[in-house]
């Protein structure tokens, strides 16, 4: 039996639950121990046992074939229960929200994980940037359900902290935020913010290999080939792990990098060809397809460098593309998507190139500068805030004055006036605000 | 004797390896029947080369040109000769031997520098480098440095290694006072020139030949004729040297001028390609295309340096002009207009030309970068790059606030609590 909460801190609850963890797992095990724990829970109030309810469901999910019956209760309790006490507990938080992913899956209804999921996100997070396991939970039952857009809102809302204490995450729970939330992100065709996103899981610290990163690096030379021509490199503080096995898994990738800068299409298609079933396994023929469509367009924009006008022959043969026909249906799609701009006369078969008429004149061209301008100085006092925040621990100064003398110094004072004395070691300029000197 | 080449100006054998001497002259005129596809021209050269060679006692040399397939070997002349070396050695080696002993520094350096004097003449090429450069230790003056410099340097182009051609010529130009000597200087610089032209540095060889003094004239044709010190200096000038540089080194250089005179075809093309004849140029040069690919020095040259200058004409070409009208420039240039817009195409591309063809009216415009885009587009993407790169940084640093590493094995949740949401 449970006292009523308010009487006492949440903490003393917290450690009866987990006192009693191997009783509910106990009477989980026993026969008809699912359904006893079950009905323990609806008889509680959600709000007010929040906590409780969920150690029952957790010892009872753990044990058993959960069925849709579990999924009800894992909802309801995601959705109604105190936020307060959800943030309280958020590892177990987490493995109850697995546990209801779990369940949909199997049942092949992912769709009906997505609310609880969201609430879920909501309540532990609460008005803080923080990244939860719920976050890639939500993702992957959007992409199964594929419903992107209801992923949307928890996508785009602000979140750079994983802090496990208040979140309950594993790097696991972090590569696969930044892989699906990448594959979400494909799905709306936001292909810059995919590749963001998907270098976060490549460049995450790692000792070793896993399946989530090697996957995330094959969407990310597919979406390097399609906006910038070329499989970009990773950058330098990337673990070696990864650039080993990059080298090693993408063999077919490269060779489709290579056909692409070739710019022939025949060239491209027969690579395709070669490496279909690879692409296909991956499931990344999508992807594959446009890099193909992007290889024609980038080929068309580099010939709006060299001419104004040319003859669609002319096109179809720089372009690597069989008849005059399909380059004229290319540069008529290309002007559709406003990729670029032209004008063609059919009696002549003549293409024209043009400028763009409102090259970075438009409003839309002031709004992106003054998004970016507020944009950069909001990350700069993040920037600054983190800095403040190294320069006061004590481990940095530990390091930073580990040779000197700080007896010298006493109580306060900013250090540096006596700097010959230091030696190598000095604080950087300036010095941190509020800076007192104490004992390492 | 002139045997005719094609229907085009005769190929003079006789009158190119006159340009010559020593090693020089039967070393050309073996490239000449090696790359040669006429018959007659083949058999004439080696007919020359082997009448020099025995001259020069040159064993080697003799024995090449047997092997080349040309006339019957004269073995009683080979034993004969040979044995003469052998005693020659001999003699020699043993006067190395006594001068050691006797340690006077200036009998060794001579008794290396006869030996290596002996080598070369019977075409025992290492052998000879080897004792020109044994002499290093022995040159007392400067002048033996630079005669023994000169030695290493000539027997280095024709054992054709260039690392040891530059390291003597840089010694040599460090001998003090060296710069007075016109004639020493001029030889250095071509020297230079030629070794970079070798290593297809080809500004560098336009400047090197372009510094050589009219002094030099022919005395340093057993390793570079002046005709030579022209046309290489003059096409690799072309090839790659700016405007304001070909006025200073081609035109307005009266050193030049002399080497200029004695190459009168290359004069002409010279002069064509300054005054912007372009037509008289490009014809000049086929015209001397088939005499260059019969010069053992410029022959796998060729092709690069005529590409280089054809590019240079096109730039040239079109630099001052706001609209080119290419069926014109086609015709100037000996090619159709299709053929033209390729080439002009290819040099877009690289940002040689800065211009647009119009291949519905035939016509190229100049075309300069909007800058004003140019510069917005780089404020966009800079901003974007910032946010993006900062965003990943404090990302990755908040992983590693909180030890977040991808290790081997499974990782379970911490159960978290406690520090609650207070």
């Amino acid at each position: 039996s449970f006292r009523p909460l308010g009487e006492k801190p949440l903490s003393d609850m917290a450690k009866l639950l987990k006192n009693s963890e191997t009783a509910l797992l106990h009477a989980a095990s026993a026969p008809n121990g699912t359904a006893t724990l079950l009905s323990l829970a609806a008889s509680l109030e959600i709000s007010a046992h929040t906590l409780g309810i969920v150690s029952m469901l957790n010892a009872a999910a753990a044990k058993s074939d959960a069925g849709l019956d579990m999924a009800t209760a894992i909802s309801a309790v995601l959705q109604l229960g105190d936020s307060e006490q959800l943030q309280f507990a958020p590892a177990q938080t987490a493995t109850l929200a697995g546990h209801l992913r779990d369940i949909m899956v199997e049942l092949q209804q992912p769709r009906l994980a997505i609310a609880p999921l969201q609430a879920a996100v909501c309540k532990v997070a609460g008005a803080r940037p923080l990244i939860t396991p719920m976050h890639a939970m939500l993702f992957q039952c959007c992409l199964l359900a594929n419903n992107p857009a209801a992923a949307v809102p928890v996508l785009e809302r602000d979140a750079h902290d994983v802090d496990p204490a208040l979140t309950g995450m594993t790097i696991r729970d972090f590569l696969l935020w930044r892989y699906y939330g990448g594959l979400i992100n494909i799905a709306r065709k936001r292909y810059a913010e995919a590749a963001e996103m998907l270098l976060a899981a490549l460049t995450a610290p790692s000792m070793v290999t896993n399946a989530i990163v090697v996957a995330a690096w094959k969407k990310w030379a597919l979406l390097g080939l399609l906006r910038e021509g070329a499989v970009p490199q990773l950058p330098k503080w990337t673990s070696p792990a990864v650039s080993r096995t990059a080298k090693q898994e993408g063999g077919a990738y490269q060779d489709l990098a290579t056909a692409y800068a070739g710019k022939s299409a025949t060239v491209m298609s027969e690579t395709v060809a070669k490496h279909r079933a690879v692409f296909a396994e991956d499931e990344n023929l999508g992807l594959v397809k446009l890099v193909v469509e992007a290889q024609t367009k980038r080929n068309v924009l580099r010939l709006t460098q060299t001419y104004i006008t040319l003859s669609l022959a002319d096109i179809a043969s720089n372009v690597g593309l069989p008849t005059a026909e399909a380059a004229e249906l290319a540069i008529l799609r290309m002007v559709d998507a406003g990729e670029v701009f032209a004008e063609m006369d059919g009696s002549k078969g003549m293409v024209r190139f043009l400028e763009d008429p409102q090259q970075f004149r438009s409003a839309a061209t002031v709004a992106r500068l003054d998004a970016h301008i507020a944009a950069a100085t909001a990350l700069g006092e993040r920037v600054a805030a983190t800095c403040a925040e190294v320069s006061k621990s004590k481990k940095y100064l530990g390091r930073l004055y580990h040779r000197t003398d700080l007896q010298r110094y006493g109580g306060g004072g900013v250090p540096g006036e006596e700097d010959d004395e230091i030696g190598p070691l000095m604080p950087p300029e300036p010095s941190p605000p509020g800076f007192m000197l104490y004992q390492a | 004797m002139s045997v005719n080449a094609s229907g085009q100006d005769p190929f003079d054998v006789e009158a190119v390896a006159s340009n010559y001497s020593s090693h020089a002259k039967v070393d050309h005129l073996l490239y000449i029947a090696k790359a040669s596809k006429d018959k007659d021209l083949r058999a004439e050269a080696l007919r020359q080369a082997l009448e020099e060679a025995k001259q020069a006692g040159n064993l080697a040399h003799v024995r090449a040109i047997a092997s080349a397939g040309y006339g019957e070997p004269d073995a009683e002349w080979e034993t004969a000769a040979e044995a003469q070396a052998q005693q020659h050695q001999q003699k020699l080696e043993a006067d190395l031997a006594t001068s050691k002993s006797n340690m006077v520094k200036e009998s060794v350096r001579m008794a290396h520098r006869d030996l290596g004097d002996f080598f070369y003449k019977i075409g025992d090429l290492q052998n000879a480098f080897k004792s020109y450069v044994r002499m290093r230790d022995y040159c007392s003056t400067p002048e033996q440095i630079i005669a023994m410099c000169l030695a290493v340097i000539k027997v280095g182009f024709e054992i054709n290694n260039l690392v040891h051609v530059s390291n003597y010529v840089q010694k040599a130009e460090q001998v003090p006072d060296v710069a007075e000597d016109a004639v020493v200087t001029s030889k250095l610089r071509s020297a230079a020139g030629l070794s970079m032209l070798k290593t297809k540095k080809y500004k560098a060889a336009a400047q090197k030949f372009t510094e050589v003094f009219e002094e030099m004239g022919i005395s340093y044709n057993d390793v570079v004729a002046p005709q030579d010190v022209a046309t290489m200096g003059a096409l690799c000038s072309l090839a790659t040297l700016t405007r304001p540089e070909m006025r200073e080194r081609l035109m307005e250089n009266i050193h030049f001028r002399e080497y200029l005179e004695s190459a009168p075809q290359v004069r002409e093309i010279v002069h064509a390609f300054y005054s912007s004849r372009y037509t008289a140029c490009l014809e000049g040069l086929e015209a001397l295309r088939p005499a260059l690919t019969l010069d053992m020095h410029l022959a796998p040259h060729v092709e690069s340096l005529y590409s280089a200058i054809r590019s240079r004409a096109l730039i040239q070409y079109t630099t001052p002009f706001r609209t080119v009208h290419l069926p014109t420039m086609a015709a100037a240039f000996g090619t159709t207009v299709g053929e033209l817009q390729r080439e002009l195409a290819g040099l877009i591309v690289s940002n040689q030309i800065a211009a647009r063809i119009d291949s519905d009216a035939g016509a190229l415009y100049s075309h300069h970068t909007d800058q004003r885009a140019a510069t917005y587009h780089f404020a966009l993407k800079a901003g974007d790059d910032y946010l993006r790169n900062t965003k990943a940084l404090l990302l990755r640093a908040n992983l590693q606030k909180h030890n977040f590493m991808q290790t081997a094995g499974p990782q379970p949740r911490s159960s978290g609590g406690g520090a609650g949401g207070g």
